[in-house]
């Protein structure tokens, strides 16, 4: 039990903290977008701040009192930034 | 030039903020200092670091002057900590002229 | 999870901070020498002269361009900045060719003259040893570094909140304790050069921008090309006209680009269709100021007209390019580019320390030391291999460069295969042996071998030791004597391993300090 728990919070701290920052990445640049910035400026300046995104989701995560809490709060950030992915991305 | 001055006044300020705390005191010293001249010391050393930020960034231009200004605190703090490790030699070769 | 945030961040540091801290090692040694691969470059190849491209150089180029290049598709030039290291060189390719199949000349930067240099990629090896690794694509490489820039981001600022006494221990250093020392190295290397570490590691990821974060691009453009081609425009579309028209001459064609933007100097440029009316040049500027524009000027050859001037980079891609800027340090006096290179020794002492403290903390745990698990041995053996092989694989590198005959075939590859030969013995030497010979015949074998460089410098070349020193030859005086400086540190190191008293294990008295990272 303890080890599937440990399992669970390793892979939310690093592919799921990965997977939100990228949505929540591509959504911001889409965003900037939106408001008029220069696609080329939007996307670089999401991704510079990415890095950062990336260290506080992960520590958030690690430090979450249960991983379930953590992976709920993944998916619903993740799926509000895929929203705006989806509905204002370039296709 | 810019550089000496600005390594310099790092090493003073370090030096400032190795004697304010209390352990080092005490090792230094063998005596606590008195808390009035330890919170004296510890804003001068601050306020040298900070002068030494000012030369710096005025004398090189600031982009550049604060990247110097980060390796000079480096250098002086790794000065200090040098010191602080090898304090009981420093002492004994001071005890002996 | 463990209780407190202190503990979970604790635990997360430990973990961020081992899993890739072999490649991080790594990243940060070859970082490190990078911020002198210019001067590297310079020892590498003994037989060329340095200095910025004089224009007597560059009508030479001119002239063996035309003369030689008449006919060809494209013609470029790649100028040495003033720190030298490489020769000045012309090429050119049929028309069709791929950009480097074409002929190749080098010349003195000084006199114009042909030189031929040694067969090696000198300091650059090292700076691209860095970011691209060797024998695998680079992208994996850029992959697999960003990742552990990534963990090493994570790591800091675990580090940090994990830390608590951060000031109260910054002064604290405290040699012959066992475990307790280690853990001083550790703060004291990574406390004192925070500023430059968090820096080094943020820029060093944006470097790499896109490669571990392609997404935003995915969603905001309709393909990566699309990302590119409005990024980086290309200079004026060059057609082939078949008129032949005069170029003018190179020097001129430079003042102009000079006039258009003030202080400019070329380092590369490229002609395309040169002898036609439709031919265009584009010259790019030195990388080596601080935030400078990168884009090239563009320029009719024959008419010496401005074709486009590159747009005004917008605050986000000022921003990318000054975070470059600042993780290589190029545009850095020499007294800078020292504290560059004392930082980046900072970065790597505190990775190998926070390596060795992972084993040292764990080795009084072990049930049974003689027959530790798995997971310990590997650690320990890889900290052997990787810590004391690498530096011992870049002083093969310098080793074969001067020993290897300068007709070998393939000469430049070599040089790079002795590096590794030398560092995969290493590793295969010290999973052979017992812990701790392992440690002191691996860093005894560094010291050995970065003492002989400039044994084996002054045996080979003109330019030992006491020959630079009576010529006033700085950088080969500095050169040799940084060889022996690391030739000690790894003897005075190799001997410590070798007298150390065995420790006692560590005593429970102080119990918050062992567990601050535990």
């Amino acid at each position: 039990m303890e080890r599937w728990s440990l399992a669970s919070r390793v892979l939310a701290g690093t592919l799921g903290a990965y997977a939100l920052t990228a949505l929540l990445t591509a959504a911001l640049s889409v965003l900037l977008i939106q408001f008029g910035v220069d696609p080329v400026e939007a996307a670089t300046g999401a991704t510079i701040s990415s890095f950062a995104v990336f260290t506080v989701a992960a520590m958030a995560v690690f430090h979450a009192r249960s991983v379930m809490k953590a992976w709920v709060w993944l998916a619903l950030i993740g799926a509000a930034c895929g929203m705006v992915v989806l509905l204002l991305g370039a296709q | 030039m810019i550089h000496v001055f600005t390594l310099a006044l790092c090493l003073a300020g370090f030096g400032l903020l190795l004697m304010a705390m209390g352990r080092h005191q005490q090792d230094w010293l063998r005596r606590k200092l008195p808390a009035a001249t330890t919170r004296k010391m510890r804003r001068g050393g601050f306020a040298l670091l900070a002068l030494a930020f000012f030369a710096c960034g005025s004398g090189l231009g600031w982009a550049y002057g604060t990247l110097a200004w980060c390796g000079w605190l480096t250098v002086s703090a790794l000065a200090a900590v040098t010191a602080n490790t090898n304090r009981e030699r420093i002492q004994r070769l001071k005890a002996k002229p | 999870m463990k209780s407190t945030f202190r503990q979970s961040m604790a635990w997360l540091h430990t973990w961020t901070g081992l899993l890739p801290g072999w490649v991080l090692f790594v990243i940060f040694l070859f970082g490190t020498s990078a911020y002198y691969q210019q001067e590297i470059s310079r020892w590498m190849r003994p037989e060329i002269a340095t200095g910025a491209v004089t224009p007597r150089a560059l009508d030479a180029a001119d002239a063996v361009l035309r003369e030689r290049g008449a006919g060809a598709g494209s013609w470029t030039l790649s100028l040495p900045d003033g720190r030298g290291g490489d020769a000045f060189t012309v090429s050119w390719a049929k028309p069709g060719d791929r950009r480097g199949d074409g002929a190749e000349v080098l010349l003195d930067s000084r006199t114009g003259a042909q030189v031929e240099p040694r067969d090696t990629r000198g300091g650059f090896f090292l700076y691209r040893m860095h970011f691209d690794l060797h024998y695998m694509p680079v992208m994996w490489a850029r992959y697999l570094v960003s990742i552990a820039a990534l963990a090493m981001l994570v790591a800091i600022v675990s580090g940090v909140v994990t830390h608590k006494k951060i000031f109260a221990d910054f002064f604290m250093l405290r040699f012959g304790k066992g475990q307790r020392s280690w853990l001083d190295a550790h703060n004291v290397t990574a406390v004192l050069a925070l500023p430059f570490l968090t820096m080094i590691t943020y820029t060093g990821l944006v470097t790499l921008l896109f490669t571990l974060m392609p997404w935003a691009i995915s969603a905001s453009f309709p393909s990566q090309e699309a990302y590119y081609a409005a990024a980086f425009p290309t200079g004026p579309e060059a057609s082939v006209t078949g008129d032949p028209a005069p170029m003018m001459p190179l020097k001129d064609l430079f003042a102009r680009a000079a006039e258009a933007r003030p202080g400019f100097r070329a380092s590369f440029v490229t002609v395309n269709n040169p002898g036609d009316a439709g031919a265009t040049l584009a010259i790019y500027p030195q990388v080596d100021a601080f935030g400078g524009p990168r884009g090239p000027v563009n320029i009719s050859p024959v008419t010496g007209q401005l074709l486009a001037v590159p747009p005004i980079p917008g605050a986000a891609t000022l921003t990318q390019s000054t975070m470059i800027d600042l993780h290589a340090g190029r545009f850095s006096g020499w007294e800078l580019r020292a504290l560059y290179f004392m930082s980046g020794v900072f970065g790597t002492v505190m990775v190998a320390t926070g390596l060795v403290l992972w084993t040292v903390k764990r080795r009084a745990r072990l049930p049974d030391p003689a027959r530790p698990h798995f997971g310990f041995w590997l650690a320990e053996r890889l900290n052997v291999g990787v810590i004391a092989g690498t530096p011992a694989g870049i002083a093969a590198y310098f080793l074969a460069n001067r020993l290897l005959p300068l007709q070998l075939e393939h000469r430049a590859d070599w040089e790079i295969n002795w590096l590794f030969i030398v560092w995969g013995g290493l590793l295969a030497w010290g999973m052979a042996r017992p812990a701790r010979r392992a440690w002191i015949e691996g860093l005894a074998s560094c010291a050995v071998l970065f003492a002989l460089v400039p044994v084996v410098n002054a045996l080979t070349t003109s330019r030992g030791l006491i020959a630079s020193l009576v010529n006033g030859d700085t950088l080969f005086v500095v050169f040799d004597l940084t060889m022996l400086a690391l030739a000690a540190v790894f003897a005075f190191a190799s001997w410590r391993v070798l007298t150390r008293r065995a420790q006692p294990a560590p005593r429970r008295k102080s119990r918050e300090s062992s567990e601050a990272f535990a």
